[in-house]
């Protein structure tokens, strides 16, 4: 079977599995802005998003008998879990009246996007077929 | 179908799972738990006592509950506020208003005061609609208002702009009033019949910027494209004066409460016959509003003093000249060059030239006017009256004034120290004053209440010191008049904690006490000693004089002199020679007085780089009182107030300097008794069993401290130091809690609870009201009140008091520091400090130690002055809280000495805060992020800065604070364990030890919100391992 009977034939998941992807790697990209730059979490959570882009990408490809969407959201829940808490400690500068937040429309358009690519893997786990 | 639902299922729970477990592995990573535990009042430490039942409750609130001290504290705020409120003019005795009278608030700030909860230092959510409202407060003292009025400024809703200038002009500025233009019939009728409007002129105060003098480029909502070229914030705005003059034309008895704590231009106010009475009261705090009420009605006399000078101009002083926002003329080589060399910027721009020398609010304009009664030293010139230098506006008619000579009365509107009251005194010297052969004079002084109602009286004794011609060759300033000492009626014998003070009856006399040190009033003298510099008292005759303010008491000195007729017709009042002593120096004397009266060292210059000219010699010539025409300040720079002039070129040396850097600059900032710790071979990490709490009450030098430090281990040597974000870390190996600590020079700041559930947010009044009461029972009251707060809520250090000079009126912080003169911050921080510390044991951490006298600029602004001003004008102000009142802790400054940072200057934070001043306690940096770089950590360490108030343990700039770095770095390490020192000695001596015995042990505790969040992920994960169990079970049972 090519990849194009391939994708067709497990349609709704794959489409989830991309724009899952898809969301997460726009997201990676709004973080830093959202920060005004990189900081000392950059590196870890784009490790993570990567990996979960890895994974996502794999699972077009590869045979993961539908557990693809799951190693998927376990990587961008991690990525997403420590872009929350890097984030606590710039509320917790802010909290004493220093220290920049960055761009809010940045910081809330990178929790949507995490949360698209979150719920698309849920959409992409549901639609799965073991066997393709 | 059931397969999908399990893996769909499997996918949800892993992904919370995830989210769940990075947040909690997250947050003790990041070292965010302090943080929490913070907010929700929790720990992750218990204390174990194994002592028995030995009371470990060190410091005691002095009430049953937090409810009971919000009582009393709520009622001590209003109390300090009314002592604070300073009537400044009362014609005709138009106040008090009696009881009923009918009256109109015009002005946005009467619906929407001024509460000093503008800054970032004291910001409570809400909390301008949780205080006291001014119309209520009104109308409860007893006032009819009236109120459509009151509905018309609520309903049109002006939102006042905090300070927010200087770099950041874009956008509209809006200062309230909403122009009367917009009053409908609605509006103009309900005030027919009445007779008396109160006008309320308002400004806030804000964190990180200046008011703005008048650049171009701004426009505010109310100036048109014409006039918003220029346009000076703490002048009366364009609708302030259509308001007034709206007031005018249809109110007999105008009363002006100045509601602000920057100074706003007088504009002819006090000579205005229908401008009855002028009232100023700074940040009002929680229920200070009451207080203006019942001082309008007469209930509460009012005793406040100007803490600073309001001027006709609010431009006319030199120091207006230069603040606000200037770079260096290459400040963008420099950066390049910094990057290159240093690989980091360090914020090097910016600059701010300090050329008043110590003519700092009333010292210039009484030293002036001395010298124009006299005749001499060009000071009728027109140099600061012209029109480069300011606009004045006649406030009815709001056309240009421009005068042709300087005299005092267009220049001054109410001096400092100046206040009225709604009864008369008289003061008299009783005697000759007493000498105890150590340069302190005590006066005995005999008030009496003259008139019809009881009242409180301030006796303020001034000094005034002879300006010589080797004054003059030697460049040493001296002001006409400076305040010695104060005290006010009712306090003596009345100190303690719940103790009133009382009002003297009309008729009654009270003899008060006031003790003046000769210390206080010598002039720093760089080329004292054959240059080694020193405190100094010239040949001559020096003048202590009463005075209601430092203009009285300077008319009283002129008139102990023998003046010719000409020059009495220069005065702008006859003065009363009777209220003055003096004596008189033989011979200049530069020895006595340049030794520390604290440690006995010897006091030399500290801070001759502070002056531009050590730098880059010739490049200024400060203002000087021997030529006001020709030392009047220009502008350094096309930024500062529009006008133009050369801006400032960093030189090699500078450039090398401000990288702060020291394998750039070539410093050696080790001093010898670090390079001695650094050649000691130190037990590190021993093996013992001391802890902490054996050295409570041992003095600073005793030697188990080493054993306290040899015990630690390197991590909690390192992390004590590297960071303090509001805590000081925990260190279990010598059995240190640590603490909680907070904002600021208003009360701790935040939403927070005390630990028996009561709120805390009662944000205090303005520390510029408290300055205002001239009254050391208030500020001890305050004190004890911020001291509880501590107790109830687990808090040690406050960084505050603000100590910081009003240096002009624009500084956006100016509600949070005390005053413009050094005396009265430095009795009042005394004042404050004593009891916070000793009765409730906090610790006070007075700030912005020191040179952060603007706002603009604030991260690392060069800033250039002499060391004169430096030591008798700024750091003065903090002398008291740390000298006199022992202050364990304090916070730097963003700024730099010169071109050095703060936190790295050794003369400033070690030969002076601690080798003169003998303070032991612990100094700890700005905010900053861990990623800035311009504050040195390994420089400050050394130089004498023990924390920093940053939120990582391992780096902070270029510098890594790490175990291993410890370890391999003598020099580090000792500089290290001195400040670990430092900061224990502080802590070990506070409530920080409250609950733990001599021999208690700290055991980690994991609290409720953790152990919640550890259960979730343990109960997540073992759901999300079920869920695909599950799944695998059904995938091989289905096909789909």
């Amino acid at each position: 079977m090519n990849i194009v009977e391939k994708f067709k034939d497990n349609l709704i998941s794959n489409i989830a599995t991309v724009v899952a992807a898809f969301a997460a790697l726009v997201a990676v990209i709004t973080y830093p802005v959202s920060v005004a730059g990189t900081d000392a979490y950059f590196a870890l959570i784009t490790v993570l998003t990567v990996l979960g882009l890895a994974v996502s990408a794999l699972s077009l490809f590869v045979e993961l008998k539908g557990y693809g969407p799951v190693a998927g959201i376990l990587f961008y829940g991690l990525a997403f879990g420590l872009f929350l808490v890097s984030r606590m400690e710039a509320f917790g500068m802010l909290q004493v009246g220093i220290g920049t937040f960055g761009n809010m429309g940045a910081y809330v358009a990178t929790i949507i996007f995490y949360g698209i690519s979150l719920v698309s893997c849920l959409v992409g786990a549901f639609f799965a077929k073991k066997d393709v | 179908m059931k397969t999908r639902i399990f893996r769909t299922l499997s996918a949800l729970f892993v992904a919370v799972f995830a989210v769940a477990l990075t947040i909690t592995i997250g947050i003790t990573a990041f070292d965010l738990t302090p943080y929490i535990n913070d907010a929700l009042a929790t720990s992750s430490s218990k204390i174990v006592n194994i002592d028995g039942d030995a009371d470990t409750e060190y410091y005691k609130s002095s009430y049953g509950s937090s409810t009971e001290m919000v009582d009393a504290k709520i009622a001590n705020i209003k109390k300090t506020v009314g002592e604070g409120i300073v009537l400044l003019k009362n014609e005709d005795n138009t106040l008090p208003l009696s009881e009923g009278k009918k009256v109109t608030l015009l002005g946005d700030g009467s619906v929407n005061g001024h509460f000093s909860l503008s800054s970032g230092a004291s910001s409570i959510n809400n909390g301008k609609t949780l205080c006291a409202q001014i119309p209520a407060s009104l109308e409860k003292a007893g006032l009819d208002v009236n109120r459509t009025m009151v509905d018309f400024y609520t309903a049109n809703n002006v939102v006042r702009s905090t300070p927010r200038n200087f770099g950041n002009i874009s956008g509209t500025m809006r200062l309230g009033q909403i122009n009367p233009s917009k009053f409908t019939a609605v509006e103009t009728d309900s005030w027919a019949g009445q007779d008396t409007a109160i006008v309320f002129i308002t400004r806030d105060i804000g964190e990180g910027f200046d008011y703005y003098t008048g650049e171009s480029g701004q426009i505010t909502e109310e100036t048109s494209a014409a006039d918003a070229g220029y346009f000076p914030n703490l002048e009366l705005t364009p609708n302030e004066r259509a308001l007034m003059a709206e007031a005018k034309a249809n109110f007999r008895n105008i009363i002006v409460v100045l509601n602000t704590d920057n100074a706003v231009a007088i504009s002819g106010m006090d000579k205005d016959p229908q401008i009855k009475a002028i009232v100023q009261v700074g940040g009002l705090g929680w229920n200070g509003a009451e207080a203006l009420g019942e001082v309008l009605t007469g209930k509460i006399n009012p005793s406040g003093r100007l803490a600073y000078t309001y001027a006709q101009n609010s431009l006319s002083a030199p120091a207006t000249q230069d603040l606000g926002h200037v770079d260096f003329s290459n400040a963008e080589a420099v950066k390049a060059w910094m990057l290159e060399k240093t690989g980091v910027n360090q914020f090097a721009q910016t600059y701010v030239m300090q050329k008043e020398s110590i003519y700092v609010g009333y010292r210039y304009y009484e030293t002036r006017y001395e010298d124009y009664v006299l005749g001499v030293n060009n000071a009728s010139s027109v140099a600061g009256m012209d029109e480069d230098v300011i606009d004045r506006y006649d406030v009815a008619t709001g056309k240009r004034i421009t005068p042709s000579e300087w005299n005092y009365e267009n220049s001054m509107g109410y001096t400092f120290g100046y206040g009225r009251s709604y009864t008369t005194f008289k003061q008299e010297f009783v005697g000759n004053p007493s000498y105890d052969g150590d340069g302190r004079y005590t006066f005995t002084v005999k008030v009496t209440n003259t008139g019809n109602v009881p009242g409180k009286d301030v006796v303020q004794i001034w000094a005034q010191t002879p300006y010589t011609p080797t004054d003059v060759s030697r460049k040493v300033e001296k002001s006409a008049i400076q305040l010695a000492a104060f005290e006010k009626t009712g306090e003596a014998g009345h100190m303690g904690e719940k103790e009133d003070t009382v009002t003297l009856a009309a008729g009654a006399s009270e003899e008060v006490k006031v003790e003046v040190d000769l210390r206080d009033i010598a002039s720093w003298d760089s080329l004292a000693r054959g240059g080694k510099g020193g405190y100094i008292l010239s040949e001559g005759t020096h003048y202590f004089a009463l005075g209601n303010g430092a203009h009285d008491a300077l008319n009283n000195v002129l008139a102990a002199k023998s003046l010719s007729a000409e020059q009495k017709a220069r005065m702008t009042a006859d003065g009363d020679a009777s209220k003055v002593w003096s004596f008189d120096q033989s011979s200049r004397d530069e020895d006595t007085y340049s030794v520390s009266e604290y440690t006995g060292a010897d006091i030399v210059n500290q801070l001759p780089d502070l002056d531009i000219n050590y730098w880059a010699p010739g490049t200024v010539t400060y203002q000087s009182r021997s030529d006001w025409s020709g030392t009047f300040p220009k502008a350094t720079g096309t930024e500062s107030n529009g006008r133009t002039s050369t801006k400032l070129t960093v030189n090699d040396r500078m450039r090398d300097e401000l990288s702060n850097v020291r394998e750039v600059n070539g410093k050696d900032y080790s001093n010898g008794s670090l390079a001695y710790e650094a050649t000691r071979k130190h037990n590190l990490e021993a093996n013992t069993e001391y802890q902490l709490s054996m050295m409570m009450g041992l003095p600073f030098d005793h030697e188990s401290w080493d054993l306290i430090l040899d015990q630690m281990t390197l991590e909690d040597l390192s992390h004590l130091i590297a960071a303090a974000n509001s805590f000081t870390y925990k260190c279990d190996s010598i059995t240190y809690p640590g603490t909680v600590d907070g904002d600021g020079p208003t009360g701790f700041s935040g939403n927070l609870k005390y630990k028996d559930g009561e709120i805390a947010a009662r944000i205090y009044e303005g520390e510029c009201t408290l300055a205002a009461t001239f009254s050391k029972k208030c500020a001890a009251q305050r004190g004890r009140f911020m001291g509880e707060d501590g107790l109830y809520l687990d808090k040690t250090s406050i960084w505050g008091p603000g100590a910081n000079l009003h240096r002009n009126p624009y500084s956006g912080r100016s509600g949070e520091y005390y005053s413009e003169d050094g005396m009265l911050a430095f009795l009042l921080g005394e004042a404050q400090v004593v009891p916070f510390q000793k009765e409730k044991g906090c610790i006070a951490c007075p700030k912005h130690f020191a040179f952060n006298d603007q706002e603009a600029n604030r991260y690392a602004l060069a800033t250039f002055l002499t060391e004169q001003e430096g030591r008798e004008i700024v750091l003065r102000c903090f002398q008291g809280a740390f000298a006199e009142g022992g202050a364990l802790g304090t916070m730097t400054s963003f700024g730099r000495v010169g071109c050095t940072y703060v936190g790295a200057h050794y003369g400033l934070l070690t030969a002076i805060l601690r080798g003169e001043w003998g303070f032991e306690g612990y100094s700890i940096t700005d905010m900053a992020a861990p990623g800035w770089t311009y504050m040195q950590g390994y420089e400050s360490l050394l130089a004498g800065t023990d924390t920093f108030d940053t939120t990582s343990y391992d780096r902070f700039g270029s510098v890594d604070f790490t175990p291993e770095q410890l370890r391999n770095d003598p020099l580090l390490l000792a500089a290290a364990r001195q400040a670990a020192k430092r900061i224990l000695y502080a802590n070990v001596n506070s409530n920080a030890m409250n609950g733990l015995s001599k021999n208690a042990r700290i055991e980690a505790a994991i609290p409720w919100w953790q152990g919640t969040l550890i259960g979730i992920c343990i109960g997540l994960g073992v759901i999300s391992a079920a869920m695909i169990v599950l799944t695998v079970m059904f995938s091989k049972k289905e096909t789909y």
